[in-house]
């Protein structure tokens, strides 16, 4: 098994009913995460940011005093404008967050050697887990939630409540996505599907972070 | 550096091949003779020096690799396995050394025993290749 080409999409569509075709292009509402020097960002931020404003457009958002909030919503900054992510999150958001199967995906065009995840990182270096919304070293606190959906919907539109749901930071096992149930992906290659949020408590401090949503995958 | 990394399969009759460097597209492991290997090899960062797997009833050469959102593909390690029985023996070869952490330098290897279906982060594998273990 040959190394495999990886591509990254996202639903852009308001619809939930449709899966990416198979390969590697964009199809139907997906639109690809583009890869490179000018690659493109994954943000959660403000209400006051709308779909299409111009790249690198961010709005606050304010730390509950009780409970948790859910950033508004998601986007995907392509370097020249955001394009929103409607579908990411939950209900507790301000998009079209919920019980949704079809929000973020990778292909992956041929087998791996092992299964496939999705881990969050300080950055680049995949070593670390010591920003605040990663839990500042503590997994379990991390704000950012996710939740594979290769095989289906969450089954509940307020999913970080799911068992299946997990806090993401770093590469322990209850803290990853595992984006196959556990399989490596075949010789005919795959979508995996995910989504994810960010739940902000109110023993948080202000901040503005720039962590890494990473794959780690393995092939011969 | 990096291209003078990969693995070297050896056969009987002191056959051998060579996989691509690492960093290639294909490394060659799934297009190797279809017969048992004595034994699997691995040249190393450090000058002269390699690692060589013997005695096992299957091996695995495994590549892993991260690729950040709107990033290109990292390689942090190079796995090495030999497995007899339900037990594996991980050979983790060290390809990124942290910026932060000094416990792993490039070319350093981390030697574990684990249990078939549990080998990579608690999963299983597969790619595995027949070997020859000799009689003792």
């Amino acid at each position: 098994m040959a190394e495999p080409s990886v591509f990254w999409y996202y639903n852009a569509g308001s619809g939930d009913a449709t899966a990416h075709g198979e390969g590697s292009a964009a199809n139907d509402d997906w639109e690809a995460i583009t890869v490179g020097s000018a690659g493109h960002s994954l943000v959660f931020t403000g209400d006051g940011v709308d779909d299409g404003d111009a790249t690198g457009e961010r709005d606050t958002v304010i730390i509950p005093a009780a409970g948790s909030l859910e950033v508004d919503k998601t986007f995907i900054d392509n370097g020249s404008t955001v394009e929103q992510v409607p579908l990411a999150g939950t209900d507790q958001g301000q998009q079209s967050g919920g019980d949704n199967q079809y929000v973020f995906c990778i292909y992956f065009d041929g087998d791996t050697a092992s299964a496939p995840y999705l881990e969050m990182w300080d950055d680049a270096n995949h070593d670390s887990i010591a920003l605040q919304p990663l839990g500042a070293g503590t997994p379990a606190n991390s704000m950012v939630k996710g939740i594979v959906t290769t095989e289906g919907a969450p089954g509940s539109a307020n999913w970080v409540g799911h068992a299946d749901a997990i806090a993401m930071a770093g590469s322990g096992n209850d803290n990853r996505l595992d984006l196959n149930t556990g399989s490596a992906i075949g010789s005919a290659g795959d979508n995996c599907y995910w989504n994810m949020c960010i739940r902000i408590p109110s023993t948080s401090t202000p901040f503005s972070s720039l962590p890494k949503t990473s794959l780690r995958f393995t092939y011969t | 550096m990096i291209k003078k990394l990969r693995f070297i399969a050896h056969y009987e009759n002191n056959e051998i091949v060579q996989g691509s460097p690492l960093g290639s597209k294909d490394s060659l492991w799934a297009s190797l003779p279809d017969k048992p290997i004595t034994a699997l090899e691995y040249l190393l960062p450090q000058a002269n020096d390699s690692i060589k797997l013997s005695g096992y009833e299957e091996y695995l050469h495994m590549i892993e690799a991260v690729i950040p959102m709107g990033r290109n593909a990292i390689i942090e390690n190079v796995y090495l396995m030999g497995r007899i029985g339900d037990k594996i023996v991980s050979y983790r070869i060290t390809i990124l050394q942290r910026k932060s952490v000094n416990r792993y330098k490039v070319g350093d290897i981390t030697v574990r025993i684990l249990q078939k279906g549990k080998e990579y982060r608690g999963g299983t594998t597969s790619g595995w290749l027949p070997g020859l273990k000799r009689k003792e």
